[in-house]
This record gives C-alpha cells, sequence and structure tokens, in this order.
C-alpha cells in the first residue's frame, strides 16, 4: 500500500476562515444586536454559534478522512468521513495546472494548487486547497516531469526544438501599460459599484439616506463647491481605477520553457496557471470596440480543462496588450501555431445573401409596434420611426458583420475572425480539431454558398462556425480536414 | 466532398417511414388527449373562457405539427438521410432544405449506442446513438442486422485512440 498522507492542518484554520467570511454581515448583526433580548436575536445568536461548532467538527474530520498520495504516474486520493472514496487520477489526463496564493496563505507561507482535467463533471479536477510551497513544487514536478518529452510525441518538427530550455519571460507590463490598461477597462467606474454597494450595506444598517440627502442639498448650492467636489471625486476614482487595476494585472508575466507557458497575475491574490503547449487547443484573440480604436488586444489560450471563473480567468494572456506585441507573442510562446496575417475576405454574394436574409426579429416586433402604436416622442407615427431605426440598425450591423469577417486555410492551420463590434479571431490546429460541419439552407444553396462549422475541446466545447463562404471552398475544408490523418499520432 | 472523401451513400431502412408515422401518430394521439382532458377539466369546473381558447389554441398547433410530423418528415427524412463511414471518418448527411453533412473521426468517438422503443421494435428498427467528446448525434432508424454491424464496426474503428486526450 501506497504512503498516503494528510493534508496539511492549516486546512481547518483556512476552512473557519470561509465560514467567517461568508456569515461575517450575520455575525455583525447579531454582535451589534448583543444587548437585545429579542427572541430573534437570541434565534441567531444559537444559530451562528450552532453552524460555527458544527463547521469545525465537520472540517476536522475532513482532515482526519482525507488522505492523497502522488507516485510518478498518477494522484491517489481518499476522501469521506462516512461513505468513503478513492479516486486515482493519472497525470497524462492533466490538462492545465494554477496556483493560487491568497493574502491569507501568504501570511502562513502556504499556496493552493488545482490541477485540472478534460473530464466532464464534478471531479474534473485535483484541488488541494492548503499545502507549503514547498509541496506544491514537488507536486508540480512530478506532473511536469510525467509530461517530458520521452513520454509526449508531438509532430516531427517539435523534435527539432531544444528539448529543456531556460524560464524565458516574454512580457511584463510597464507603468505605462498599467494606466493604459485601467482607462481601457473603464476601471475607474469601480468607485461607482464600491460606491453603491457601500451606501446600500450601511443604509441598511443606519438609514444614511434621510442624513446624506439633507448634506447634499445643503453642498448644491455653491458653484465651488460642486465644481470642488466634482474634481475631487473624479481624482478619486481615477486613483483607485489605476490602483485596483495594479492589483489585479500588477505583477503580471508571461513566460514559458522548452515545454510549458507560464501566467502570473495579481498582488496581493497571486495567481499562476500553466499549461504544457501541446495542451493548447486553440488560441483566441478578442478585441472590444475600445479596444479596437486603442489597437489593444486581448489573447487566450484554449485549455481543454477547467480555466477558472470568468472573474478570475487566468489563461488570459495580458487582456491589454498592443495586436502587433499580441501576435508576435503568439508565435513566441507557442511555435506550433502561426497566425496568418493575410487572411480572406467572403464574396460579395455572401453579402447578398447576408442582407436579404430574413430579418424575423424586426417583422416581430413591427407586428408588436403596429398593433399597440405606443407614442414615442409624443408623434403618432413614432412606432413606424421606431420600426425603421431598427431595421436601419439591422443592416448596419449585418454590414459591419460582412466586413469584420475574414478566415484563412493554410498548412494545418485554421483562422477565423468574426464579429460586429467586438472583433474574434479564433486560431487552431487541424488535430485539434474534433469534428466539422457543413450546412446550406435553400437560400445558401441557390448562392452556391455554406455555413462551416467545426468543434474544439474546452470548457464547455467550443463550436465555431462560419456562415456564407463559396461552396467550393467548403468543400476544401471538409478535404483538408481529412487530410488530418497525417498530423495526428496514433497510440 | 469529393477526391479524397467519398459522399456517405448508405440509407436508413426501408421500413423507416411507417415506423416514425407510427411513432408520432402515438406521440400526437397522447398530446390531443392531454389537451382533451383539459378542455373536459375547464368545462366541467367551468374555468375562466380564456383557458378553453388556450386549449383551441393548443389542439390547433398539434394538428398542424401533426401534418408535418406524420405526413411529410417521415419521407424527407428517409429520402435525403445518408450516412457512411471508413476506418478513419463517420459521415453524416441530413436535410434538403437545411442540408447538413458532418464529418468525424473515428478516433473521437466515445460511445455508440443501439437503442429501441416499442414502436422501433414493431418494425424490427433500431436507432443509432453516436456520442463524440463535443456533441452527440444520432441515426434515427436502422434494420437491426444493420445497425448491430454498424454498432460494432464504429466501436471497433473508435478503439484507436490519439496521442494527447
Amino acid at each position: 500500500m501506497m504512503d498516503m498522507k494528510r493534508y496539511h492542518p492549516l486546512s481547518v484554520v483556512f476552512d473557519l476562515v470561509d465560514f467567517v467570511k461568508s456569515f461575517a454581515i450575520l455575525a455583525f448583526v447579531v454582535v451589534v444586536n448583543i444587548s437585545s433580548d429579542s427572541w430573534i436575536a437570541r434565534l441567531g445568536r444559537i444559530l451562528l454559534l450552532g453552524s460555527l461548532v458544527f463547521s469545525i467538527i465537520a472540517s476536522v474530520m475532513k482532515w482526519f478522512t482525507r488522505k492523497y498520495a502522488a507516485d510518478e504516474i498518477a494522484f491517489h486520493l481518499k476522501t469521506g468521513t462516512f461513505e468513503k472514496t478513492e479516486r486515482t487520477v493519472y497525470f497524462d489526463k492533466i490538462q492545465n495546472v494554477q496556483r493560487h496564493t491568497s493574502f491569507l496563505h501568504k501570511l502562513f507561507g502556504m499556496t493552493s494548487i488545482t490541477f485540472e482535467t478534460g473530464t466532464s463533471g464534478m471531479n474534473s479536477n485535483v484541488k488541494f486547497d492548503v499545502l507549503k510551497r514547498s509541496e506544491a513544487n514537488r507536486l508540480e514536478t512530478l506532473v511536469k516531469e510525467f509530461m517530458q518529452p520521452e513520454n509526449v510525441t508531438t509532430e516531427a518538427e517539435d523534435e527539432t526544438a531544444p528539448l529543456i530550455q531556460d524560464r524565458i519571460v516574454h512580457f511584463t507590463p510597464t507603468r505605462k501599460d498599467t494606466i493604459k490598461a485601467s482607462f481601457t477597462s473603464f476601471s475607474f467606474l469601480i468607485i461607482l459599484v464600491i460606491g453603491a454597494s457601500i451606501f446600500s450595506k450601511l443604509d441598511q444598517l443606519f438609514n444614511v439616506e434621510d442624513y446624506v440627502e439633507g448634506w447634499f442639498a445643503s453642498i448644491l448650492t455653491s458653484g465651488w463647491i460642486i465644481a470642488g467636489f466634482t474634481g475631487g471625486l473624479l481624482v478619486l476614482a481615477v486613483t483607485i481605477g489605476v490602483v485596483w487595476t495594479f492589483v489585479k494585472y500588477g505583477n503580471f508575466e508571461i513566460a514559458s520553457d522548452g515545454e510549458r507557458i507560464y501566467i502570473t497575475k495579481g498582488i496581493l491574490d497571486e495567481t499562476v496557471f500553466s499549461i504544457a503547449k501541446n495542451r493548447v487547443q486553440a488560441v483566441e484573440i478578442t478585441q472590444s470596440f475600445m479596444k479596437r480604436i486603442l489597437g489593444l488586444a486581448e489573447v487566450k489560450l484554449i485549455s481543454a480543462g477547467n480555466i477558472g471563473d470568468d472573474e478570475d480567468e487566468v489563461s488570459s494572456l495580458y487582456p491589454f496588450l498592443p495586436v502587433k506585441r499580441a501576435y508576435g507573442m503568439i508565435a513566441e510562446l507557442l511555435p506550433d501555431y502561426e497566425v496568418i496575417p493575410d487572411m480572406k475576405r467572403l464574396p460579395r454574394k455572401s453579402l447578398v445573401v447576408r442582407l436579404i436574409k430574413p430579418y424575423w426579429f424586426w417583422g416581430i416586433a413591427t407586428i408588436l409596434l403596429a398593433y399597440f402604436r405606443p407614442e414615442v416622442f409624443r408623434l403618432h407615427t413614432g412606432w413606424a420611426i421606431v420600426s425603421i431605426a431598427l431595421l436601419v440598425f439591422l443592416i448596419v450591423s449585418r454590414l459591419l458583420t460582412y466586413w469584420n469577417t475574414s478566415y484563412a486555410l493554410g498548412g494545418r492551420f485554421i483562422q477565423l475572425s468574426q464579429g460586429t463590434f467586438e472583433k474574434t479571431t479564433f486560431l487552431t490546429r487541424r488535430e485539434k480539431i474534433i469534428e466539422v460541419s457543413v450546412k446550406r439552407t435553400k437560400l445558401q444553396q441557390w448562392f452556391s454558398i455554406a455555413t462551416i462549422g467545426f468543434i474544439n475541446r474546452a470548457k464547455p466545447v467550443r463550436h465555431e462556425t462560419l456562415a456564407d463562404i463559396p461552396i467550393q471552398e467548403a468543400q476544401q475544408f471538409v478535404e483538408w480536414y481529412a487530410k488530418r490523418i497525417r498530423d495526428v499520432q496514433l497510440q | 466532398m469529393e477526391n479524397d472523401i467519398q459522399e456517405p451513400t448508405l440509407r436508413l431502412g426501408d421500413n423507416t417511414v411507417p415506423a416514425l408515422r407510427w411513432g408520432s401518430t402515438i406521440s400526437h394521439v397522447i398530446w390531443l388527449a392531454v389537451f382533451g382532458v383539459f378542455y373536459a377539466t375547464s368545462l366541467y369546473f367551468s374555468w375562466w373562457t380564456w383557458t378553453h381558447w388556450i386549449s383551441f389554441v393548443l389542439v390547433g398547433l398539434t394538428l398542424i405539427s401533426a401534418i408535418w410530423s406524420i405526413g411529410l418528415r417521415p419521407v424527407y427524412l428517409h429520402k435525403h438521410f445518408r450516412y457512411g463511414f471508413t476506418d478513419e471518418f463517420l459521415q453524416l448527411k441530413s436535410g434538403a432544405f437545411h442540408e447538413n453533412y458532418e464529418l468525424i473521426p473515428m478516433a473521437k468517438i466515445q460511445a455508440v449506442s443501439t437503442n429501441q422503443g416499442p414502436v422501433l421494435r414493431r418494425f424490427g428498427l433500431y436507432s443509432l446513438e453516436i456520442e463524440t467528446m463535443g456533441s452527440s448525434h444520432g441515426i434515427p432508424a436502422l434494420p437491426k442486422e444493420v445497425a448491430i454491424e454498424v454498432r460494432n464496426q464504429i466501436a471497433r474503428y473508435a478503439k484507436i485512440k490519439e496521442v494527447d486526450e
């Protein structure tokens, strides 16, 4: 039997802190009303104490029963207080590794590490909430060593690359980048969110609204005070915005060695995301409208394993990269990928089809408007104006979508670029695509064009489509995909 | 779809059309019965008048859908559905108005299953379900021997796994 280890004892403390965090407001109310003798206050106190005791006991029991071990090929995990579960997770299923060090972790010199697999369902990862840095390093090294080139066979051209290189840092943002980022992301608006949430919380407790209203009215009497107040608020907003961005993206670093890519970010809460280069399923380059104006782009690596919530998605390379740098970085990080610079546009007939396709939404909206005839702008014909404006908007956005669409099919790569206001470029390799489709509606058959689609592994699975390409090219696409047999290695 | 890869040519079983017709007839009759019971209850307990209207609308929609799925769909489905497989790819093609063609590498198929409900059993047919990592595909009706043969073939080819999964 293998030597199974308990998790670090501090996990009990961390569980407790989590508990306190989620009950903080309730606890605060109970403490504030400590002198109160009403039955609600008493019940609250009893419930709080009860659940505190219960969660401590549960966490201690969990610590006693959870054990893990790692050998050269797999993790072995044992869990369950009453119902015992044993799990074995093989290293070759691991898609990416995330290390998260919160402020609390730092205080105790601890860290947390998550190994994401590509399987679906509840147990798709192996997570260690609290462990020593040295232990995290040991586990990560085990996984990394398993992934060494003698075990992982990729394309022939990879073998010419040096096997193990030193870690190269590709990018760290300068102060200028951070300031630019904080304006692009409108993070100075965060003061509104923070202010509103503080205000509403205070209001619940002390009913400050009446008080503030009177105060506010007295301020608004003088022009100078208003100007000063607004100016001060603006400075405060921008400062907080920059600080916020700095805390979130400060210490950002993109690095790689021969095998893996590492993305580090955060100052108080530090996150390290690492993925093996040949486990990158696709690359996605997104440009919001604002970023397009400023010439910035966000590059995301698509992994078959989970990549965290939207909030702290970690697979993104720095979201405010200058476009040229972004493309250059892809080439540096992923020598297997090539960004194809000159992409093809859709033919004119695709635009025709796109424009004459039925406007279902407009039709339904117009029927409703014609039926209810709401008065817009105090005009009887207001509903007609709204309907026409909607139609114009839809036509313009179809035009924009057409202008923004381009594609390229070259070598082993496919690259799609689409979007109306936001522009997204999706780049993947033939052998990473798991199936393809060609669809044609009657209208498309008349114009001899087709919609192609392909599916990539990700979480959730990515379905990419490109509408209205000439039928010959759709056929080429299928033939191109069928040649994937040449690229893939069979076990 | 030309040259390297042949268009799929295999067709669904011959008695697909009556089987699908029976299947959707039965389900439509059940729906009509449900709406009928609803109407009867609403009459019996003298509910609001709009409940009557709802049942009329629902019955109307069911009848329209019956024309499509009993009268037309089985014929169209049988006429336009094609499937085919080599040792490397599975191909599916269906539809005329919305033509749909799919190419799935055998190595990416994770599960194949044959299913048979009471109606299909009556006609000696099986439906086939093919699951990949990304989605699932179906062949609606095949004669028993063919279905089992196809399932076993796909299972055999799908056993080959690619590196990096």
